[in-house]
């Protein structure tokens, strides 16, 4: 696998859908850290890596459209010339995320945009994650919301798309073992995937009791994973759900 | 008086495996059973069988994939039986137990698991709704245990299911204050797709009963179907967004 070395760290990947809010924190905390970046999101991709280099980091940035292979695989490939990546990171939510809505206003339409194709676009990440680190292994984060565990009132389609993602996460992680691919999840909570960090609880979050920790910002969280999966910790740990809200759940 | 007597249950791919299981279950415990399967000739074993039994038994035309046909099998069965109690979406994907390379497999084949399984049961809720509150009735997905642990194999498979114990979770807190419950059964049974592994590999049958503490695989009618007539019955009246595992004690992941 690609373990960090020296005073030079690997390249993390942060590949997004439409809710940017998280992969973005998550991206410049990673630059922070030392981390070459690649962002890899629908829109302002390189934008946002403007902002990276501009700030000392080293970052590319590529838009690509989720769910489509033939684009996220490029993307990936155009994000690997900063060097040798160790970590892809795919955060794949609508935009609002957070926003409730009951099952019975939901059209078909609604229901496949705001359930199934993340769901499609995290199994399209998986592959393309897959072929990126087939040679030199590596380790790949799925982050769902927290809500995903145990439910909430207004968010069926976030928990539906959650719950696939995580074990579509599981099972990668029982068949890419041997090749040396880690995959696990980081469980966030709804409110920031999208771009609530910092602001008050919604009513998902609320609906699951409150954190025994103060609450922060999950970003800093997968960073800390990302490096500790990097770090030796991805010998052991694969398939598991990492649940990163200040100890809301604490499931499963 | 049996246990689900007066009851009206509509149960999805009843034709074979775990579903004719369930519905002749359900039949024996007093419900009167609406089987939906694609083609209604498929239904006529069960429906003679349950006849045979004294039971009341019929089949619908139902594709769950299609909109239409869901509601469609739901308004006959409200009609006919003056009502809808429980709703038991147990359909899957003709392909759902066939090996699955997740890192190469194409997304074609991933919208064919989906379409039965997820948009389906997305299907299935929204028309299933008003009959249910109606009653104070019950919504039941089967899922599998491999929807909780993942599988290696029957990736495409493991995923759907687990988006189904998603949809239960929420659904149940959503519709829990109107009287409806929403949980999911995880079996571990003999299905004809399992004896056809069995009958190829004569080892496999042997090497699976080994890994189930109970020791042998689930019967649909005598181990699985009595899950489900429990979560239709009102002594299951306090349990909602529940996932039972149903394994013969073979997956014990919480």
């Amino acid at each position: 696998m690609n373990r960090e070395s020296g005073a030079t760290k690997a390249t993390v990947v942060v590949v997004s859908g439409p809710a940017t809010g998280l992969a973005d924190r998550l991206a410049s905390r990673l630059a922070e850290g030392g981390h070459p970046v690649g962002f890899v999101s629908p829109h302002g991709a390189e934008t946002r890596a403007e902002s990276v280099r501009a700030a000392g980091g080293k970052a590319i940035g590529v838009a690509a459209p989720p769910g489509d292979r033939a684009a996220l695989d490029a993307a990936l490939s155009r994000c690997a010339e900063l060097g040798p990546t160790s970590t892809v990171v795919l955060a794949f939510h609508p935009a609002s995320a957070a926003q409730s809505r009951e099952l019975m206003s939901l059209s078909a339409d609604e229901w496949d945009h705001l359930c199934e194709a993340p769901i499609r676009a995290c199994l399209v990440g998986l592959q393309s994650a897959h072929q990126l680190l087939s040679g030199s292994g590596g380790s790949v984060v799925v982050v769902v919301p927290t809500v995903a565990l145990v439910g909430a009132d207004g968010h069926v389609t976030a928990t539906t798309a959650g719950e696939a993602q995580r074990i579509l996460a599981k099972s990668a992680a029982r068949r890419w073992g041997i090749s040396g691919i880690t995959v696990n999840v980081a469980a966030v909570p709804l409110d920031t995937l999208d771009d609530g960090a910092g602001g008050p609880p919604g009513a998902a979050q609320l609906s699951l009791g409150p954190p025994a920790l103060p609450p922060g910002d999950p970003a800093i969280g997968i960073a800390s994973l990302v490096d500790a999966l990097a770090g030796g910790l991805d010998g052991m740990v694969t398939g598991a759900t990492v649940c990163l809200d200040s100890g809301a759940v604490m499931a499963p | 008086m049996s246990r689900l007597s007066g009851k009206t249950v509509l149960v999805t791919g009843a034709g074979s495996g775990v579903g004719r299981g369930l519905a002749l279950a359900c039949a024996g415990a007093g419900a009167s059973v609406l089987l939906g399967v694609r083609d209604p000739s498929k239904g006529n074993e069960v429906v003679d069988r349950v006849t045979e039994r004294g039971g009341t038994a019929v089949t619908v035309a139902c594709d769950v994939t299609v909109a239409g046909q869901v509601e469609e099998a739901l308004g006959l069965a409200a009609d006919r039986f003056g009502g809808i109690d429980a709703v038991i979406h147990n359909a899957v994907s003709a392909q759902s137990s066939q090996p699955v390379a997740l890192e190469s497999a194409p997304l074609s084949l991933w919208d064919e698991h989906a379409r039965v399984s997820i948009t389906a049961s997305f299907h299935i809720a929204q028309a299933a709704f008003s009959h249910l509150a109606e009653h104070r009735g019950t919504l039941i997905f089967m899922t599998s245990p491999a929807g909780v642990d993942g599988s290696e194999q029957l990736s495409f498979y493991a995923a759907v299911k687990a988006a189904q114990r998603g949809l239960v979770k929420s659904l149940a807190r959503e519709w829990g204050p109107l009287g409806v419950r929403v949980n999911a059964i995880a079996p571990l049974a003999a299905t004809p797709a399992m004896d056809r592994a069995f009958a190829a590999d004569p080892q496999l049958e042997g090497r699976v009963r080994g890994l189930i503490p109970l020791g042998h695989l689930g019967d649909s009618e005598l181990d699985i179907g009595p899950a489900a007539v429990f979560l239709c019955e009102e002594g299951s009246r306090y349990i909602t967004g529940q996932t039972l595992v149903v394994s013969g004690g073979r997956f014990t992941t919480g």
